[in-house]
């Protein structure tokens, strides 16, 4: 059994980790593991503010 | 906000909306599968050492482009990859034909758009002006241009390519399968009453299942967050949840756990995105919106691709009959294709092949809308009315008052849960599509990506499992916690900090 940790992911928006293990005779995978390695805090930010704001800041997510 | 203390839309406003966002997501699509998927399956190393073929992995079962001018598989693909830059920037373009910019547009308010569709405002501006704006007829005629070369793509180029690569590939239509649950909020209003070109509904296998927003629930089990010690272990409806980071909270990933309870689903995982929208449309039948390949020349159809004829009016359920049809019968042409196929061949839709297929699928069927329409429709650009109001005004009440919103952004079901007191915002949370699809383990399961992965098979070779664990992760199309750059005007990066376990920002440094 190896464990397989790829970090980053590449060519996707954003910042994942994935692990698990694999296998090493048939190749099955268990355990797998996904990790968002970011902090987004949009629900912070929009705290206080104008709600007009909303549509402008959150669709930077 | 519309939900919360805005009212109806009016015709212009809820079509430019949809437009907007149809643009995003047909640009979002064709961008997927070229730019973040295709080298998962091209060796490119018959082309020069430099990006954006490398950095790059080799499996021993890919499609080897020699980068000579033959008109092989994998030398098509990459054509097509280069290609597929210059069409993903029409869609932009015509997106901002009515948003002023893509992405990131800023037309879209509570109560409509900002966008002036005048039918003499800015004047009379020709089409082969490549400025803008532009007044109403010619933003309507530069619209249909732009967006009936990418139709002709993703008919000609698009579709063919992901059935190419899926009869390659045949093995990846069993892997991936994941939780064989799925979500969808729906969108596109095509009627003032809000008939929707998607369907809203929660789907388990092929069979529907309840759906309410009320039983939306996020777990922090898993996540580096933490609840009251009331509410530990336990889910948060949006309208209550928090969101208090917490890196020593035992958890591994900064992404909450969005799980749906009272479903009647055999578990409270979900998977979102293309392939749930395309599904939970397909099981609705009797309330299909209709599109169609009208406005473009016979050769440049899917119809004609697949040997049906041009497709003067099809429904969802036709066109994932025929793909699927196509993809698992390859020399079969015709009415045949139409059949609803074996139940074991819709269920490979569960796969990463199916998942690759259902967003090209959406791809086409939102471009035919916005530019084709259906038989007896006008597309959606043509509906709109020069000089029609774009925009409601709706005042901010004093009083406390909650709504939220649910869409569908190109990555899947997209809901914000606000609630505004004194005329601020007293609360908000966002619960966004790669939440759901990318959570950790929660409420007894491991989130949906976590299942795909799971009892796949990757290979026992380290390049093969680097690559087929990417064959298996792209298809769900991350968009996860973007990071914010500041930038002076001159490009120099002017802070640079660390959010630290508690949450906070520490090691600022501030550069100048």
């Amino acid at each position: 059994m190896a464990t397989i940790t790829i970090d980053p992911v590449n060519r996707i928006e954003g910042h994942l980790k994935v692990e698990m293990t694999v296998n090493d005779l048939s190749g099955l995978v268990s355990g797998a593991k996904c990790t968002g390695n970011l902090f987004r805090g949009f629900e912070m930010i929009m705290n206080k503010r104008d709600p007009r704001d909303a549509p402008v800041i959150v669709q930077r997510i | 906000m519309t939900g919360t203390y805005v009212n109806t839309l009016p015709d212009n406003g809820r079509i430019i909306q949809n437009i907007i966002q149809g643009c995003d997501l047909v640009m979002s699509h064709i961008t997927h599968l070229y730019h973040l998927s295709a080298l998962d399956f091209i060796n490119t190393s018959g082309y020069p050492s430099m990006g954006p073929w490398l950095p790059s992995y080799t499996a021993s079962d890919m499609l080897v482009a020699t980068g000579a001018d033959t008109n092989t598989t994998a030398n098509t693909l990459v054509l097509h990859y280069v290609q597929a830059l210059a069409i993903r920037r029409k869609c932009h373009t015509a997106g901002a034909l009515f948003s002023g910019r893509q992405p990131i547009q800023n037309a879209m308010v509570p109560g409509g758009v900002t966008t002036l569709f005048s039918s003499t405002m800015p004047g009379a501006v020709t089409i082969a002006d490549s400025g803008g704006p532009f007044n109403a007829t010619t933003t309507q005629a530069k619209f249909k241009s732009l967006m009936n070369e990418v139709r002709a793509f993703i008919n000609t180029k698009y579709i063919p390519d992901v059935l190419t690569v899926a009869g390659a590939y045949g093995k990846f239509w069993t892997e991936g399968i994941g939780c064989q649950q799925l979500l969808a909020y729906g969108d596109y209003p095509v009627t003032a009453a809000g008939k929707m070109a998607i369907k809203r509904g929660a789907v388990e296998g092929l069979t529907k299942r309840t759906f309410n927003q009320a039983n939306i629930r996020e777990f922090v089990n898993s996540s580096y967050y933490t609840y009251d010690v009331l509410d530990a272990g336990t889910g948060k409806h949006p309208y209550s949840g928090v969101t208090v980071p917490n890196m020593g909270s035992g958890g591994y990933s900064w992404i909450k756990s969005p799980r749906l309870i009272g479903s009647g689903a055999a578990s409270t995982v979900f998977e979102v995105g293309p392939l749930a929208r395309m599904v939970m449309t397909y099981l609705c039948p009797t309330t299909q919106v209709t599109a169609s390949e009208n406005g473009l020349a016979s050769a440049d159809t899917l119809g004609t691709v697949l040997g049906l004829g041009p497709l003067a009016s099809y429904t969802v359920t036709q066109l994932v009959n025929a793909a699927v049809n196509k993809a698992h019968h390859s020399a079969w042409v015709g009415a045949t294709l139409l059949n609803t196929p074996l139940t074991a061949e819709l269920g490979h839709l569960y796969s990463a092949l199916g998942r690759h297929a259902a967003r090209a699928l959406e791809a086409k069927y939102i471009a035919d809308l916005m530019a084709g329409g259906s038989d007896g429709i006008a597309p959606w650009v043509d509906q709109l009315a020069a000089n029609g109001k774009c925009y409601t005004y709706s005042k901010i009440p004093k009083v406390v008052c909650k709504g939220y919103g649910l869409t569908e952004a190109p990555r899947g079901a997209l809901g914000h849960w606000i609630q505004i007191e004194g005329k601020k915002v007293a609360k908000y949370q966002c619960v966004v599509p790669s939440t759901w699809n990318f959570s950790p383990l929660a409420d007894g399961n491991p989130g949906p990506v976590e299942q795909a992965l799971n009892n796949s098979h990757v290979g026992t070779t380290p390049t093969d499992m680097i690559v087929n664990i990417l064959r298996l992760v792209h298809p769900f199309d991350c968009c996860i916690a973007c990071a914010v750059h500041v930038l002076n005007p001159e490009g120099k990066e002017t802070l640079k900090f660390a959010i630290g376990p508690d949450g906070k920002p520490s090691n600022v440094e501030i550069k100048g």
